[in-house]
């Protein structure tokens, strides 16, 4: 796959900012051991430089230091907008218990005791990470989404629906034998939240293109199929970033495969049957049927039967035959989520128009295909 | 009794001469603290180093370089009546003996900041003693183990 390496995890930064030399030393040594990529301050002023060049997602701060205190330090991060998301643990005196209350009301995240032990230390880094990743992870798929949402005329409720779609598939999956060690609730709930991105990169598709209400030339189309390759890349470079969230490889694999198919006639890179992340081959089942059932500018929307009845036609070329099977197995559920967030009321046309210049495409898929 | 000090909420008493310790709470103790009743814990300190022999010799050679400069500075602050430099001072000493398991060391520096912060001259005069005897203490064991 040509432009596209494996998501390589970059470590994530902590800053450790204390005024002796010892405790720097031995705190930088145990957190590289766990696997961080750890930089130093001698106080809190010399922190506050070392954060513009190094931005750390976590700061260990000690309290009483010369020049800036690690209280005053934590204040001042809490009032920049570029450092306010950044998770501030402070190392307190076990003498001093109001240091402890005054930390966490200058916005500390958590505390921990001197003399404290690396191994407790380790534990509540891996607690900071897992806070960081789940606010991290919720805001950006909002945004994204939202994103991806305003340069599609055609959406409406398509991204809610398609995430209830997917939903649905993944639980009904869960259950079988092939896939019961593979779809955990985790896997549910990330599908659940990533599937709205599917579309994220068509925010680099021109609006002569991404917005023409008519039939998309044979140019025009390979245009529009770049939209995967732009998803593709740009989530890749948010998964670098932000190597704690998980997330993104997820959203990743749906962006920039959900238009491969089962056969190896997809795009971009024609990847054939389970090299195509199940993911991506349960979010394509759930495009394809959505688009079916909606109205698009090229196409009026069809009924749930009409629908099913192309589905059936794609299955073992277009779409993967267990991942078909399953959703068949959910058609009442796929019906009532298609019912109760419906918005076409002129559902009337079962007959399938043909698409004009789309040979790469026998069935009304979407993105204008 | 030698020191009366607080180490997580605990108290211990000190007895140099008997070369025991009394822990009003020894069921709350920590590993640390358990530990920490030798001049300085080579094996403690091995473990918080993991296991690294040079690095644990590197900083204790870091605390026997910084010790005589900081004896002076607290010095230098206890003739000028500077108690905030003193309770600065302490408390920075405080954490390296903590991380170095040296625990004269470490009471000594948390009673010194702690009286420094009070403002209480004649505590800090008694306080500042035990730190000389705490400083005296672990140099002559560094030199012992050939660190100085």
């Amino acid at each position: 796959m040509p432009g596209f390496n494996p998501v390589t995890k970059s470590k994530l930064k902590i800053l450790i900012v204390d005024d002796d030399p010892i405790s720097l030393e031995l705190l930088q040594l145990n957190l590289e051991s766990f696997g961080y990529e750890v930089e130093t301050a001698t106080d809190g002023l010399d922190a506050l430089g070392k954060i513009r060049s190094f931005s750390p997602r976590i700061i260990i701060s000690d309290v009483e230091m010369p020049e800036l205190s690690g209280i005053d330090l934590c204040r001042e991060i809490r009032r920049r907008p570029a450092t306010q998301y950044t998770y501030f643990i402070l190392l307190t005196s076990s003498s001093d218990p109001d240091s402890v209350l005054l930390g966490l009301d200058s916005g500390a995240d958590d505390y921990l005791a001197k003399p404290f032990r690396m191994d407790e230390l380790r534990l509540r880094l891996e607690a900071g990470k897992r806070l960081l990743t789940l606010e991290g992870r919720d805001m950006m798929i909002f945004s994204l989404a939202k994103l991806a949402e305003s340069r599609d005329a055609d959406t409406g409720k398509h991204l809610e629906r398609m995430r209830e779609y997917s939903k649905a598939i993944a639980i009904e999956l869960s259950e079988s034998e092939k896939y019961r060690s593979i779809i955990d609730a985790q896997y549910i709930e990330l599908i659940y939240l990533t599937a709205p991105l599917h579309d994220i990169g068509k925010v680099g598709i021109p609006d002569s293109v991404l917005l023409k209400p008519g039939k998309l030339t044979p140019e025009e189309f390979n245009v529009m199929k770049r939209h995967t390759l732009i998803g593709g890349e740009t989530l890749q470079a948010s998964a670098i970033a932000h190597p704690e969230a998980g997330f993104l490889k997820m959203a990743l694999d749906i962006a920039l495969k959900h238009h491969e198919r089962w056969d190896g006639s997809g795009y971009p890179f024609g990847l054939k049957g389970e090299a195509i992340p199940l993911c991506a081959r349960i979010v394509a089942l759930a495009d394809v049927y959505d688009a079916l059932t909606t109205k698009r500018v090229y196409k009026p929307a069809y009924s749930h039967d009409r629908a099913m009845e192309i589905v059936r036609e794609g299955v073992g070329n277009h779409f993967d035959p267990t991942v078909a099977e399953a959703f068949f197995r959910i058609e009442s559920t796929i019906r009532e989520i298609q019912t109760s967030l419906d918005e076409d009321e002129d559902r009337s046309s079962d007959l399938p128009l043909p698409i004009a210049g789309l040979p790469e495409s026998p069935l009304p898929l979407p993105v204008n295909t | 009794l030698t020191w009366l000090t607080t180490l997580e909420g605990v108290l211990v008493f000190e007895s140099i001469e008997e070369g025991r310790n009394t822990e009003s709470t020894p069921n709350t103790m920590s590993t640390i603290t358990r530990n920490c009743q030798k001049t300085f814990d080579r094996q403690e300190l091995l473990q918080r180093c993991l296991g690294i022999d040079s690095f644990a010799n590197k900083l204790l050679s870091a605390l026997a370089s910084s010790l005589p400069v900081d004896r002076l500075q607290l010095r230098t602050a206890l003739d000028q009546g500077d108690y905030a430099t003193i309770a600065r001072g302490a408390h920075r000493l405080r954490g390296s003996a903590s991380n170095l398991c040296a625990a004269p060391l470490l009471n000594a520096s948390t009673a010194l900041e702690e009286a420094a912060k009070e403002g209480s001259k004649t505590d800090i005069t008694d306080r500042w003693n035990d730190m000389e005897i705490a400083i005296d203490e672990i140099l002559r064991a560094l030199e012992a183990e050939g660190i100085v």
